[in-house]
């Protein structure tokens, strides 16, 4: 599939991050699914930028699904949840257009006290709308030209990104940004082996 | 010895999930709701269409209905009916697989007890938490064919093919689902119903490029390029405009060479074709190294050549391959190399890279 899920802008604080504007597009997974999706979602968006130092790209793939996150020098942090057949090129192209607005939109010296209800940033969702079909981005042509590939690291686990003797499975049982029902179906998809397919 | 007493909430658990499949028309999906202990409360859980159930409870449910219809079926119990469709919703929504347990159905509908409209409703909602599951589609066919026999009228065969289509997003590469779409199509084009063809050539364009990995899909999109190349009456109710493919495709003297005025319907045929290669092209640039394309590809190219066999039309499909081979070769090597060797082989259409 073709498909962006979900797109946030975080600022990178020295010890964590904090989530100022997300959007998400979650219609093809099942509506008893779709709240745990999310909650996870964005577990594994904070987690991510937590584990980016600054000025960086990586993309990280897990499963079917691919991870980009994108931290400026400034701080400030994008990352794309999209499915792995999403152009990686045309999802990094995306968090620097995405995190261009937001910094012209919110000044940057209010980021580090802001958090998601006090930010309005709906460009984000008419975003990710559009690109759902890559094609949209050729239009963003200058961006694309100044991203350099070579930069961006490619991970093919979410394990990968974690720090030595991090485990996912624990970083999951401590969140407590997932409730009781997120980390079960996180269980039960990790033993049947499928993200969100029981 | 009786089984209600492992679980004496089944029985009520059942009841509540089949008053809800009668009472909403409108039921749209099926699903699990993780949950790994009981909550003191009923582990059915409908909201917005949508009906789940708790997945402590599943074992149990199931064991219960089971048992049950297996009793009926060897007899060793006699049937009330609406008791037995009850058991027999509950069981399916767990696990649609069991043959036996549609046939039941069957046999229900034959006798009057269960409404075929009814039955198409209630298995598109276990296709929600089943995409790929065979026995589904094959009992919607049933009806279709020993009930409804009524392939003539669009509605009804546009709602079947919304419902493949839904089945398809849900699972990757679901042969099942587009073979059933496929197998209407086919019905109604023996009911002399051409229009519904050019509808899905256009709808699975869209979703082909948001699919771009699903070979079944390219497998539809195949079946039904064959039917619209093969019959004019397939191709009357196109849209889209083929003309300037085959200006892309042709130069001048090969035109010449190929159009007859007397044959529009010829070049009408082969400018269908030529737009999906082209369409095809677009898609492989924009995806890298994406076998299923690649495929596809190989088929177009297969179906130009022979088609037609005409030597003009062999010539122009080796400049554009050649064309397409030299772009591609830095960002797709393998299947190129693939590809070129394929059309040498295959095509006696040789290639030389540069």
């Amino acid at each position: 599939m073709v498909k962006l899920f979900a797109m946030s802008v975080l600022y990178k604080g020295p010890n964590d991050s904090t989530l100022l504007k997300s959007a998400f597009e979650l219609q093809s997974f099942g509506y008893f699914q779709r709240k745990s999706v999310q909650e996870f979602m964005g577990f594994v968006t904070k987690t991510i930028v937590e584990r980016t130092a600054s000025a960086a790209r990586q993309s990280v793939k897990e499963k079917e699904y691919m991870c980009h996150v994108y931290v400026r020098a400034d701080n400030l942090a994008g990352v794309l949840i999209s499915d792995d057949e999403y152009p990686h090129r045309v999802a990094h192209t995306l968090l620097t257009k995405a995190l261009d607005e937001f910094s012209a939109k919110v000044p940057s010296h209010s980021w580090p006290k802001l958090n998601e209800t006090q930010v309005t940033f709906n460009e984000l969702n008419a975003m990710l709308a559009k690109y759902q079909n890559p094609k949209e981005a050729d239009a963003m042509t200058k961006i694309q030209q100044d991203l350099d590939d070579t930069k961006i690291i490619l991970h093919s686990t979410i394990e990968a990104v974690l720090e030595r003797g991090e485990k996912l499975d624990d970083l999951v049982a401590k969140s407590e940004g997932l409730s009781m029902q997120s980390k079960a179906f996180y269980k039960t998809a990790k033993k049947t082996n499928a993200c969100c397919r029981m | 010895m009786d089984v209600d007493d492992n679980f004496p909430a089944a029985k009520r658990i059942i009841t509540e999930i089949q008053c809800i499949v009668n009472s909403d028309p409108n039921l749209k999906e099926f699903d699990l709701v993780i949950q790994p202990e009981s909550q003191n409360k009923s582990p059915v859980i409908y909201i917005d269409h949508c009906l789940g159930l708790e997945s402590w409870c599943v074992r149990h449910v199931y064991e219960y209905v089971y048992q049950r219809l297996v009793s009926v079926r060897k007899r060793l119990k006699r049937q009330e009916s609406n008791e037995t469709i009850t058991l027999l919703t509950s069981a399916l929504l767990l696990n649609p697989e069991v043959l036996t347990f549609w046939n039941m159905r069957r046999e229900l509908i034959l006798d009057g007890y269960l409404k075929p409209d009814d039955e198409l409703q209630f298995s598109a909602v276990v296709l929600t938490f089943k995409p790929k599951c065979a026995e589904i589609f094959t009992y919607r066919r049933w009806i279709f064919l020993n009930i409804l026999k009524d392939f003539g009228c669009n509605d009804i065969v546009l709602n079947e093919l919304a419902v493949g289509l839904t089945a398809a997003a849900g699972y990757p590469s679901n042969y099942n689902a587009w073979n059933h779409c496929f197998w209407f199509i086919q019905k109604s084009l023996e009911h002399e119903n051409f229009s519904l063809i050019s509808h899905q050539w256009e709808k699975t364009k869209v979703w082909c490029r948001e699919h771009i990995s699903d070979h079944s899909c390219m497998q539809y999109r195949q079946r039904l390029l064959k039917c619209l190349v093969a019959d004019k009456r397939c191709l009357q109710h196109l849209e889209c405009c083929t003309s300037k493919s085959l200006l892309r495709f042709f130069n001048s003297d090969e035109r010449h060479k190929l159009m007859r005025p007397s044959e529009d319907y010829f070049g009408e045929a082969i400018g269908v074709a030529l737009d999906e290669l082209y369409f095809n092209e677009d898609l492989i640039v924009m995806y890298q190294s994406h076998e299923s394309l690649w495929n596809h590809r190989r088929f177009l190219c297969y179906l130009l050549v022979n088609i037609y066999k005409n030597d003009c039309i062999k010539e122009a499909l080796m400049n554009n391959e050649r064309r397409v081979s030299t772009k591609l070769l830095n960002s797709n090597e393998l299947y190129v190399k693939k590809h070129v060797l394929w059309l040498q082989t295959a095509l006696c259409i040789p290639i030389k890279l540069l």
